[in-house]
């Protein structure tokens, strides 16, 4: 056991004052949303943070994908292995011209660097669940989806299910979608491209991460 | 060499354009601020239910400090202790030349600015580059963060676009804020892609899973704490919280109040450096807990609602003391009223002491903290303490005070002043200098209230008698 | 001593010591309107200050000993104590308590004081006889929020509800009505750099909305600002609410 620790515990421990119990677990009222109105709510709050939201049937992904890639002229494409129809997918697109290709995430973030951060147009990732009331994006990258598909590329897609609307953060936290303790390396909120409003806050969008974030909600 | 305080005071308020700057900022996040808290009630029980979770996690933090430890090293996240910024520092730098570092790409955060941290790699030859868009400005022009949530808010965007011409020779259109984040995204990715080691703070630390909450707009906080090798996090040991679930009452507590948003680009929670089988993410995740003054700060029953603060910003976009003079002008790491409260106990009153005179106790800061931070009280008792400690030395503000105290409790001889001043009201005083350098001095009446009552009452007493 | 006539209520006031010294006229004024809704007033002589100078420029102990015999002189009635200024009604209110030691007897009497003082204008808001005004022409006034009235004692909605009721009467704010005017006591004099520029800006911010009077019921911030407006050369508009009031009533007593 370090010095310091000891020396911080002691000081800690003094006890000099009396405690109070502070009751922070009341629940705040708490609005709840159904499916129609949580999805329109959190469409409208994506759309504030400048996110684009097509809301599609699930058979037309594959469509909407080679749409985005003919209108946007996005080339290099990145996806992982948790997206249901992404092999469809990838051949879809690879097929819309020679211009296009795919690179699957499938070898460690070392070997992949200088694709990842030179080559990549957009990314395409799943999404584990949506909050509704901030218009949030809930991603838990594993080794088959990592966590720089939604950060390096200029251009990140999100496949939602609409059925993983939820409407509020703190739903998410009572009862979240991972076992327990056992926390995944890395969960992310994501609510808009990356920003910043550092220089006389005025926004600019692509700070550092994805300058554009579509948003695919699939029934 | 530092200036004297109020010398520094004199040239802000004399900068009509950092004024400007200020004034402008300052009544913008203000406004943001209000709207996002539109619903005063909601508002209310929002700010209510986190004072109380974070007043409950300063009350227990030996045993949420000892989860949290446990916790991390259950995950693979190598925790150490720091008594003082001098301890982070060597443990910081111990780690980065265990990997040979020489480049480190560094996240927003207070603590490694109150740890001053990078003149401490550079000492050691390790380049340590700030990744937010406006820390890097303000390294850029080798200044300090003139604000805890935006760094760079005493400069405008034409004088960005001199500071990027002249330091990185690269010229953007005039007044294009994008042209100059993308030079700062070309400059940045490209150190992101070599950093050896990424530094970030943490907002929040959840004890009952060891996770690191990071909160951020810019992706920068994730860069740095994905990309490199090796992270290390630094935080102060307050920032500690029980488990997820008080989470969203603080996210949204902070980043309302911070810029008016509901939520941030990115809420980013680190439990383990990268798994096996895992493809990215560091292999390595170091959390370096820094008390410098904290504990004791924790034992001490009228200052410990310190440690609550979530480093929002909000009470010095509500200072009008800041407003006007800026972060730069205070001298100390954490500016505004957090800074004042924050500074003198953990450098003690010697050093920072001084900070406790910019206030006029106006209580806008007190009413804007998320967590019902008493500010004003806090300054108010900070000041007692410090004339507590210095109370051998006669000032002449000692003098003045001890003479005032002995007027005041007899009522006879305050009487007698009053009547001192009556008498000499024409006298054309030019003091005290403070008061006079912008208004004329008040007179005293002909006739104090209380010779006025008196006579007052005789004259009824006589009508009634007649 | 007999007495058949059905005795008023009695008040004590707090004239403050910055009106006893300067502004006299308004503590006069706040007796007459204290007297207009009816409450026989006490004004013990032994009353000196609140003690809110020393214990905002960090000396406690003379400001407890001031709390103490202020305390003592507030407490042989189990009256109201009203006192025309806000911030130091604060003091008494909600800084007295916190001086001494939980459970003592002090810190008992503090605590029933507290619980007795009230702000001038806030304690008359709903005592006047509104009725009994005298008509005026359309006028146009300034109020300044103070920021003890704003947040501390949380009576600036009262001022502005006591002027509403008055007829004819256009009432302004400035813009960052919300701010601190530049007094703060001490901090005029040892922060006087700041302070300036904060004095000067809310005067300008004042004089814009075109009022012809500044009114407030803090004569410490109407003081900071008076005396500004003076140094600037121009008439001091500045008037202590329960002064305007007075008028509005049409209660005269001798200068």
């Amino acid at each position: 056991m370090s010095e310091a620790r000891k020396a911080i515990f002691a000081r800690l421990n003094q006890r000099k004052i009396s405690t109070k119990k502070h009751d922070f677990q009341a629940p705040l009222a708490t609005k709840h949303l159904n499916k129609t109105e949580a999805k329109k709510l959190l469409i409208e709050k994506l759309q504030e943070n400048r996110a684009e939201v097509y809301s599609i049937p699930s058979t037309s992904l594959t469509d909407t994908l080679t749409t985005i890639a003919t209108e946007k002229g996005y080339k290099t494409w990145l996806f992982g292995k948790n997206l249901s129809g992404a092999k469809t997918a990838s051949k879809a697109l690879e097929s819309v011209s020679n211009e296009i290709s795919v690179i699957q995430y499938d070898s460690d973030y070392e070997t992949l660097r200088e694709v990842l951060f030179h080559q990549v147009d957009v990314s395409v990732t799943s999404v584990k669940a949506a909050i509704a009331e901030t218009g949030t994006l809930l991603l838990i990258p594993d080794k088959n989806e990592p966590r720089m598909m939604s950060l390096i590329p200029p251009v990140h897609i999100a496949i939602l299910k609409q059925s993983d609307i939820v409407t509020s953060f703190q739903q998410v936290a009572d009862n979240p979608p991972w076992q327990g303790k056992n926390m995944p390396t890395n969960i992310l909120f994501i609510s808009s491209p990356s920003k910043t409003a550092d220089i006389q806050q005025t926004i600019a969008y692509g700070a550092h991460g994805p300058k554009e974030l579509i948003v695919l909600i699939v029934n | 060499m530092k200036t004297k305080f109020s010398k520094r005071i004199e040239l802000a308020l004399a900068d009509s354009q950092l004024r400007m700057n200020f004034r402008g900022a300052m009544d913008f996040l203000r406004n943001k601020r209000q709207l996002a808290f539109n619903d005063v009630e909601e508002w209310q029980a929002l700010r209510k239910k986190g004072a109380a979770i974070r007043q409950d996690a300063i009350q227990r933090l030996p045993e949420l400090l000892t989860q949290l430890e446990h916790q991390c090293q259950q995950n693979g996240i190598q925790v150490h202790w720091a008594e003082d910024g001098n301890e982070a520092n060597k443990i910081i730098l111990n780690i980065a030349q265990q990997h040979n570092a020489k480049q480190v790409i560094k996240g927003k955060s207070m603590a490694t600015e109150e740890i001053e941290l990078n003149d401490f790699l550079e000492k050691h030859e390790i380049d340590c580059i700030e990744s937010d868009m406006g820390e890097y400005i303000v390294q850029l022009d080798n200044e300090k963060p003139s604000h805890i949530i935006m760094p760079a808010i005493h400069k405008n965007t034409a004088q960005i676009t001199d500071l990027f011409e002249k330091k990185l020779g690269i010229s953007t259109p005039s007044g294009d804020v994008d042209a100059l984040i993308g030079v700062g995204r070309r400059i940045l990715r490209e150190r992101f892609e070599h950093a050896d080691i990424g530094i970030s703070g943490v907002n929040f630390a959840i004890a009952d899973t060891g996770t690191l909450c990071l909160v951020e707009n810019e992706g920068n906080g994730r860069l740095s704490t994905t990309a490199p090798p090796v992270h290390i996090a630094l935080m102060g040991i307050e920032k500690v919280i029980p488990n997820i679930q008080v989470l969203p009452t603080l996210q949204r507590l902070l980043t309302r109040s911070a810029t008016g948003q509901h939520i941030t680009s990115y809420l980013n929670l680190i439990s383990s450096p990268r798994k096996k089988g895992e493809l990215d993410g560091p292999k390595e995740v170091h959390l370096v807990l820094l008390d410098n003054g904290r504990a004791n700060i924790s034992q001490d029953e009228k200052l410990q609602s310190t440690l609550a603060c979530i480093r929002c910003g909000a009470c010095m976009n509500h200072c009008p003391v800041y407003t006007r003079i800026g972060g730069h002008a205070y001298g100390s790491t954490y500016p505004g009223p957090i800074g004042q409260v924050v500074m003198p106990q953990i450098k003690g009153f010697k050093q920072e002491g001084e900070l406790l005179d910019a206030c006029s106790l106006n209580g806008a800061c007190g009413e804007a903290c998320p967590v019902e931070i008493d500010l004003p009280e806090l300054i108010r008792t900070l000041r007692h303490r410090k004339q507590e400690s210095s109370s051998t030395c006669w000032s002449k503000e000692v003098f003045i005070w001890f003479v005032w105290t002995k007027i005041h409790l007899h009522p006879w001889l305050y009487r007698q002043a009053t009547l001192l001043m009556a008498v000499f009201r024409t006298l054309n005083l030019n003091y005290p200098k403070g008061w006079t350098r912008t208004r004329t001095m008040p007179k005293a009446a002909k006739m104090s209230l209380h010779r006025q009552v008196r006579e007052r009452s005789k004259t009824k007493k006589k009508k009634e008698n007649e | 001593m007999l007495n058949s006539l059905p005795e008023s209520p009695q008040v004590y006031l707090f004239g403050t010591c910055l009106i006893d010294t300067f502004y006299p006229k308004a503590g006069l004024d706040a007796i007459a309107l204290l007297e207009l809704a009816g409450y026989e007033v006490v004004f013990p002589q032994a009353q000196t200050c609140c003690g809110q100078p020393p214990y905002n420029s960090g000396f406690k102990a003379p400001a407890l000993k001031i709390a103490r015999q202020t305390i003592k002189l507030l407490s042989s009635k189990d009256i109201p104590v009203i006192v025309p200024s806000a911030s130091c009604a604060s003091m008494i209110k909600n800084h007295y308590p916190a001086l001494f030691q939980k459970d003592t007897s002090d810190a008992q009497l503090a605590h029933n004081l507290s619980l007795r003082t009230f702000e001038l204008i806030d304690f008359l808001a709903d005592k006047l006889p509104y009725g009994q005004q005298l008509s005026f022409p359309h006028c146009k006034v300034t109020l300044h929020q103070s920021c003890s009235a704003l947040r501390e004692m949380g009576v600036a909605s009262a001022w502005r509800a006591i002027l509403e009721k008055l007829n004819n009467l256009e009432i302004c704010f400035p813009e960052n009505k919300q701010e601190c005017c530049g007094f703060g006591g001490t901090f005029a004099v040892k922060s006087d750099a700041i302070s300036a520029v904060m004095t000067e800006d809310k005067c300008q911010n004042l004089m814009a909305t075109g009022g012809a009077s500044i009114l407030s019921g803090d004569m410490g911030c109407l003081m900071n600002i008076g005396e500004h407006i003076k140094f600037e050369g121009q008439a001091d508009p500045c008037l202590h609410l329960a002064s305007f009031l007075v008028k509005r009533f049409g209660l005269n007593h001798e200068d």
